[in-house]
């Protein structure tokens, strides 16, 4: 018996070094991509941002002070005020931190609510099976806007409200995936040799089918922050999503829009903040798909 | 003297991605004449389908390119064609089988279409005509021509190589390029779609290059051969030149490592290592690291061909000795 | 063939049928009660029993939707809390623009999207290849909304070529037209180079050339012909999300269709309307989705011919 779980230990062994030689190999060929690379930075500022927006800027993203009104980009005021004579430039600091709150919010829920329901769905079959799944093409029929439109119809406007219709359109994914992950591993020879030994639904999940499906969902998840920052900036642009005054791009662009004509500083930037913040989630999640599975690669 | 259809002076490819450079064919010359089939053989890598699609000027032209030699046909060298003379050739005056028929036919159109395709290109008929042309080929190569409006997914394997082979000679070409036209096949099949390639080349005298790694397919069509290794020809003669005179230590390696019928034999003997990367080829003969009579000087420059006997050529050091006798 | 279309058909009802529950459950928590909103102030608390009375909102839940779904069944998806129209006419009287919109879009993205991807794919790792590729992923993360405004910027106010809202003059459809497509236009050309990419390698493209075929021949009759089943997909799947995704661009463009309708109802709390619009809208899309399947059914001849018994008989050695 004993020698039996030293074979074990000896392997296992194997596989972590194996495993952290892989990861190495990962990272190396992430790092050569320079486009993925952009893209981390691009991130990693705005986490910047988002933490410590005080370094950046000492203006107040709220307080108003109307003397300043409408002043177009100079030094003082890299993107000019707005027509609260907020600062615009703080305020799209200030901004990162509520899509990124968002965006990773969202996808985390989705995401884990995502792979509880793609394991259940995959692991006690067919009737719980197909409920799950219709309840997932139910869900995918409606639009992420248009649910997002009815939750904050029904039940007002918030970050939170925003948050869940987000997440409960992005589930569909992540099920699937872990779904198929499931569905193939769960017939094969180790796993019955796993359950011979004792061990239970939960570990076979957490052992065999979790590593399996990890790097398409951390690829899919990174793609989904970029929608979801998308869609939140989208639906609070919309009068839909981050109440007023919270500093939120897709807001700031709305106030924006009766000012296009004259003051065009104060739809340019917050627009821009967007498109960089999508892009390079974008990027990343390409680099990171090029770099786990280089054969994917067109 | 029989007309010399096909001549292939020293030609070399090679393929280039990124910095590093695989050199494919090294400086194959090789002489077909009118009705005459010439078996190719190598091992997978020695550069035997790049000739054949060199040949067609189908070498995928990014990672690919021909960087040396002619092929002449009928007189013109090949490489210098322009594209639309080119087109001109293939399917018409050179055809090519391909090696595996699963794939070698488009999905979305009906094996009529696909015949009638290479018919309508190069002789001035209308659609129908072409299509009962396609029909009759089909009859000829053993499917009925009924089946025409049937998609490639409702027939089997033996069966679609069929339709390729009546692609490749529905407007009678003069040379067909047959690139391990069985190798996917089952064996049974395999003897059905040899004989029929016999057959129809007799029927049409044209001429056969078969690339293969099959010695036993070579020995029932072919009437001369060029043992391809590390894309060089390293042994070139008749049938009978090569099965019943073997010289070159590559080829009796191959011929080694055969079962034989005949003789008791304990053991195959393959041959020991592997075949040089191409993209790192040695100085001097490629065979060197495997061959069991190596000497220094084999190692060190070009190795030249020499002549053991009437149109029989080997590329060995060995035949130097004989030579200067 | 029937039986798939039947088969879809099934399915298809029972996801309808959940994503009306889904809608109505959500709408049916919401807090605030109807009564007060349509009575307004001065209406007594009698008033108000009495209203909800005659509209079922004493009933229990499933009564309610019971009901409601009898509703839809007879075409009447409730009234709008401020016009008292019915729903279904209000949308029906916008569905028209919402249509057109979507149609321009989804032909200008799947026309320029479907030809650069065929580009890029025939021109791999070239230059071309790699700046359309960029523009595609810049395509993919610019939102619609600030797409629109800088395009009115661009085009209404600097070079005032174009109007910026309505929809009055032929030329009104251009700005948000290209505006909806954009995301489309981007993410139809990266399916049609990957699916040109897997078909360019195959055999039969090989066989193709071998027979004397011209180039560009080969490249629509043969590779273009097989890469299109997932490029028709991709066209009716972004179709489908133009009708539920025109809301942003409607609204900056000030378009009267059914996504400004929806947008200008929620902000009043007109809970009918957005629960039959979103309602409707949805169903629209699963219905032009199913028509995309059964039209690939219909295209790929694997399938067709699954379902057709004769054929698929003779197959033998």
């Amino acid at each position: 018996m004993t020698e039996i779980f030293k074979t074990n230990e000896k392997i296992s062994e194997l596989i972590t070094i194996k495993k952290k030689s892989q990861t190495r190999e990962i990272i190396t060929r992430f790092l050569r991509n320079r486009t993925a690379l952009l893209g981390l930075i691009i991130i990693v500022l705005m986490v910047f941002c988002a933490l410590f927006p005080q370094t950046i800027t000492h203006y107040d993203p709220i307080e108003q002070s109307l003397r300043e009104q409408f002043i177009a980009p100079n030094s003082t005021h890299l993107f000019g005020t707005d027509e609260f004579g907020r600062d615009v430039f703080t305020r799209v600091v200030y901004g990162c931190r509520t899509s990124l709150l968002i965006g990773v919010t969202a996808v985390a829920i989705s995401g884990v609510i995502g792979i509880i329901f793609g394991c259940i769905s995959g692991f006690y079959g067919r009737i719980v099976d197909n409920l799950m799944m219709r309840g997932i093409d139910i869900l995918m029929a409606v639009p992420i806007i248009l649910l997002g439109m009815t939750i904050v119809a029904a039940f007002g406007q918030s970050v939170l409200n925003l948050t869940i219709a987000i997440a409960m359109a992005s589930i569909a994914p992540y099920a699937r995936l872990v779904r198929v992950s499931v569905l193939s591993v769960k017939e094969k020879e180790y796993v019955e040799a796993a359950r011979a030994t004792g061990a239970n639904d939960l570990r076979i999940i957490m052992k065999y089918i979790l590593p399996n499906c990890m790097a398409p969902i951390i690829v899919h998840a990174t793609m989904n922050i970029a929608s979801a920052i998308l869609s939140a900036t989208a639906l609070s642009f919309l009068g839909l999503g981050v109440p007023a005054p919270t500093p939120e791009w897709g807001s700031m662009t709305s106030a924006a829009r009766a000012y296009v004509r004259d003051y065009w500083w104060l739809v340019t930037f917050p627009g821009m903040a967007i498109m960089a913040a999508v892009f390079s989630f974008n990027l990343f999640g390409d680099g990171l798909r090029d770099a786990l599975d280089p054969k994917l690669k067109n | 003297m029989a007309e010399i259809l096909l001549e292939i002076k020293d030609l070399m490819v090679q393929y280039k991605v990124g910095n590093e450079v695989t050199k494919a064919v090294n400086g194959i010359t090789l002489t077909l004449e009118k009705g005459e089939s010439m078996g190719l053989v190598g091992e997978t890598g020695a550069g035997k389908t790049t000739t054949a699609r060199a040949i067609m000027q189908l070498v995928p032209s990014p990672p690919g390119k021909i960087v040396g030699g002619q092929i002449l046909y009928d007189g013109e060298d090949l490489i210098k064609k322009n594209a639309s003379k080119m087109r001109k050739v293939r399917g018409h005056k050179i055809s090519m089988i391909f090696q595996d028929p699963m794939t070698a036919l488009n999905p979305v159109y009906t094996v009529g279409e696909q015949i009638a395709e290479v018919i309508q290109l190069h002789q001035n008929v209308s659609k129908r005509e072409a299509l009962e042309k396609a029909k009759k080929m089909m009859e000829l190569v053993g499917i009925e021509g009924a089946r025409h409006d049937e998609f490639p997914h409702n027939f089997s394997g033996g069966m679609k190589q069929r339709i390729v082979i009546a692609i490749a000679l529905a407007c009678n070409p003069s040379l067909l390029i047959a690139d391990e036209p069985t190798t996917a096949l089952d064996v049974t099949i395999q003897a059905q779609v040899m004989d029929l390639i016999e057959r129809l080349k007799e029927e049409f005298n044209t001429s056969l290059l078969l690339i293969t790694h099959d010695l036993g397919i070579v020995a029932e069509v072919c009437s001369k051969v060029a043992i391809i290794y590390a894309g060089k020809i390293v042994e070139y003669g008749t049938l009978d030149h090569i099965y019943n005179n073997t010289k070159h230590p590559y080829t009796i390696g191959l011929f080694g490592s055969i079962p034989n019928f005949n003789e008791n034999v304990h053991r195959l003997k393959p041959i020991p290592g592997l075949m040089p990367d191409p993209s790192n080829l040695p100085e001097g003969c490629s065979f060197a690291e495997r061959c069991k009579d190596v000497m220094d000087i084999c190692r060190r420059g070009d190795i030249p061909v020499y002549e053991v006997e009437p149109n029989h050529l080997v590329k060995c050091l060995k035949y130097c000795k004989q030579r200067e006798k | 063939m029937i039986r798939y279309i039947c088969k879809r058909l099934i399915s298809i009802i029972l996801v309808l049928f959940g994503v009306a529950f889904l809608i109505f459950t959500i709408m049916y928590f919401s807090p605030g009660d109807p009564a007060d909103f349509i009575l307004g102030d001065m209406a007594t608390a009698d008033d108000k029993a009495l209203f909800r009375q005659q509209n079922n909102l004493d009933k229990p839940f499933i009564f309610q939707f019971i009901h409601y779904i009898n509703g839809i069944l007879h075409g009447n998806l409730g009234t709008s809390y401020i016009t008292r129209l019915p729903v279904l006419d209000e949308i029906l009287a916008r569905i028209s623009v919402t249509m057109k919109l979507s149609i321009i879009s989804i032909t200008i993205a799947s026309v320029i999207g479907v030809t650069l991807g065929i580009i890029s794919a025939v021109k791999q790792y070239s230059l071309t290849d790699n700046v359309i590729r960029i523009l595609a992923m810049v395509g993919v993360s610019m939102p619609s909304f600030w797409e629109g405004l800088m395009l009115i910027i661009l085009f209404s106010v600097i070079l005032g070529v174009l109007p910026s809202s309505g929809i009055d003059s032929w030329k009104s459809w251009i700005l948000p037209s290209f505006t909806l497509g954009t995301v489309s236009l981007a993410s139809i050309m990266r399916i049609a180079r990957s699916s040109m990419l897997e078909e360019i390698r195959q055999d039969y493209v090989v066989t193709a050339r071998a027979k004397g075929q011209k180039e560009i021949y080969v490249i629509t009759k043969h590779v273009l012909k097989n890469a299109f089943l997932p490029i028709i997909t991709a066209i009716g799947y972004n179709f489908s999300r133009h009708m539920g995704g025109a809301a942003v661009v409607e609204t900056v463009f000030s378009v009267p269709g059914i996504g400004k309708l929806l947008v200008d109802a929620i902000r009043v709390k007109n809970v009918p309307l957005v629960q039959g619009g979103v309602i409707f809208i949805a169903f629209f899309m699963t219905f032009i989705n199913l028509a995309v399947d059964i039209t690939y059914a219909f295209i790929d001849p694997q399938i067709r011919s699954q379902y057709n018994s004769q054929k698929s008989k003779r197959k033998e050695g």
